[in-house]
């Protein structure tokens, strides 16, 4: 019983520290607010399901986010026909204080939705996950040099995308 | 590395700590500064990324796991939640298919059934209503007070902000707690406090007062409807006492602003 219950304070612990950032890149893969609590949800009930293979709390953003991914692959597969394609961004929270609600972010924001998803992946992995080219490459199952080439392509199309805008 | 290595990286990875790197944007006049640009388009490319999440997020994880958990310890004593609780919670978690029309109709019909209505002193349609919204709540999440759950304050006070009411002190013995859209959209909490006594539902109702307080009966547990500020506070317990505890809980530990 001592086992569990430290079980899931762990757990606990994994939720308050990763739920924002588990929502977010559900978000980016997903782009639906409510499939991303879903999703969210679901992550973290798989991952209770399988805590004690977690060795290293230190390796816990990098499982929670494997998890994410695969759980999407599996929603996408029971839902792709009721997708839409539109981002709701109107819907996800306009006014706290974190998301900015400037027109440059919004066309950012439309920007990055815009982004082929071989290109965007990588980039949020890198810039909300934190991760090195090796991590996001172990992560999509694809080479670092891949990786560099898509991060380096995702920068260059997005500077177009919103040079275009801009003029 | 050079001129053209660098921009390759800066491109990919414009805060790379590796020393060719870092050594490259200090030494070269050209791409020092086009490596400083990169990183500021980095960061508005983060804050484009920073997508808000809802506040109680984690707070819903943690009661839905909270019952997952408790399913799991029915199961290794050789039981389990009843089919009925397992539809209450994917009602509440929003997963069910088809049948939860027909248990929206059940519902009902148990509200009409199972509202008995006590010695009332505030009467009128609006008492009734909110009886009714506070037997549905209940009924809905019954398994509330079968499940004990670890909120921490700063989810619990995440749920009060919603409706403009802070939380001071420490509401003691919380053992269930979740914002609940209550109906039109308006979000209330609902918590389980466990007393001396027993377990007390407490529904906390914003913008929707009563005149005073009204007792009701709900699936033979008394009940009861206090004023709450703007709103209403419903109680459900096993006895006066003990929903006279819960209630000074919530005084003591919620301010209205």
């Amino acid at each position: 019983m001592q086992g569990k219950d430290n079980a899931r304070a762990r757990f606990n612990r994994l939720v308050g520290e990763y739920s924002k950032d588990v929502f977010r890149y559900a978000f980016w893969l997903c782009h639906n607010k409510t499939m991303a609590e879903e999703l969210s949800q679901e992550t973290f009930l798989r991952a209770w399901k399988s805590i004690d293979s977690l060795q290293d709390d230190k390796a816990a953003k990098s499982w929670l986010f494997t998890i994410v991914r695969r759980e999407n692959a599996r929603q996408y597969e029971r839902k792709r026909l009721d997708m839409v394609d539109d981002v709701d961004f109107d819907r996800v929270g306009a006014t706290r204080e974190e998301y900015d609600t400037s027109t440059e972010a919004f066309v950012l924001r439309r920007a990055l939705a815009e982004l082929p998803e071989e290109y965007r992946e990588p980039l949020v992995l890198q810039v909300i996950g934190g991760y090195s080219t090796e991590e996001i490459a172990n992560q999509l199952g694809i080479k670092a040099g891949a990786v560099m080439t898509r991060l380096f392509r995702a920068r260059k199309k997005l500077r177009e995308m919103l040079g275009e805008r801009e003029q | 590395m050079n001129c053209q290595e660098f921009e390759q990286r800066a491109w990919a990875e414009p805060n790379c700590e590796e020393p060719g790197f870092v050594q490259h944007k200090q030494d070269c006049p050209d791409c020092g500064p086009m490596a400083l640009e990169l990183q500021a388009f980095d960061r508005e490319i983060g804050s484009g990324l920073a997508v808000d999440c809802p506040d109680d997020l984690a707070a819903r994880i943690r009661a839905r796991h909270a019952i997952q958990y408790d399913n799991e310890r029915q199961a290794e004593r050789g039981s389990s939640l009843t089919e009925m609780t397992q539809r209450l919670q994917d009602r509440l978690f929003g997963r069910g298919p088809a049948w939860i029309g027909a248990y929206a109709a059940f519902a009902t019909v148990l509200l009409v059934v199972g509202v008995l209505r006590g010695g009332l002193s505030g009467g009128g349609a609006d008492v009734m209503a909110l009886e009714q919204l506070a037997a549905e709540h209940y009924a809905e999440e019954r398994f509330a007070t079968k499940v004990s759950m670890e909120v921490p304050r700063a989810d619990l006070a995440a749920m009060f902000a919603e409706f403009g009411a802070r939380l001071d002190g420490e509401i003691m013995g919380v053992t269930f707690a979740n914002g609940c859209v209550m109906e039109k959209g308006i979000k209330g909490v609902h918590l389980v406090l466990d007393t001396p006594r027993g377990k007390v539902t407490v529904i906390v109702i914003p913008h929707r007062a009563v005149d005073s307080d009204t007792t009701m009966q709900v699936e033979n547990q008394p009940g009861r409807l206090t004023p709450y500020n703007n709103g209403t506070l419903a109680l459900i317990g096993p006895d006066g006492k003990s929903m006279d505890m819960a209630e000074e809980r919530m005084r003591n530990a919620v301010t209205w602003l």
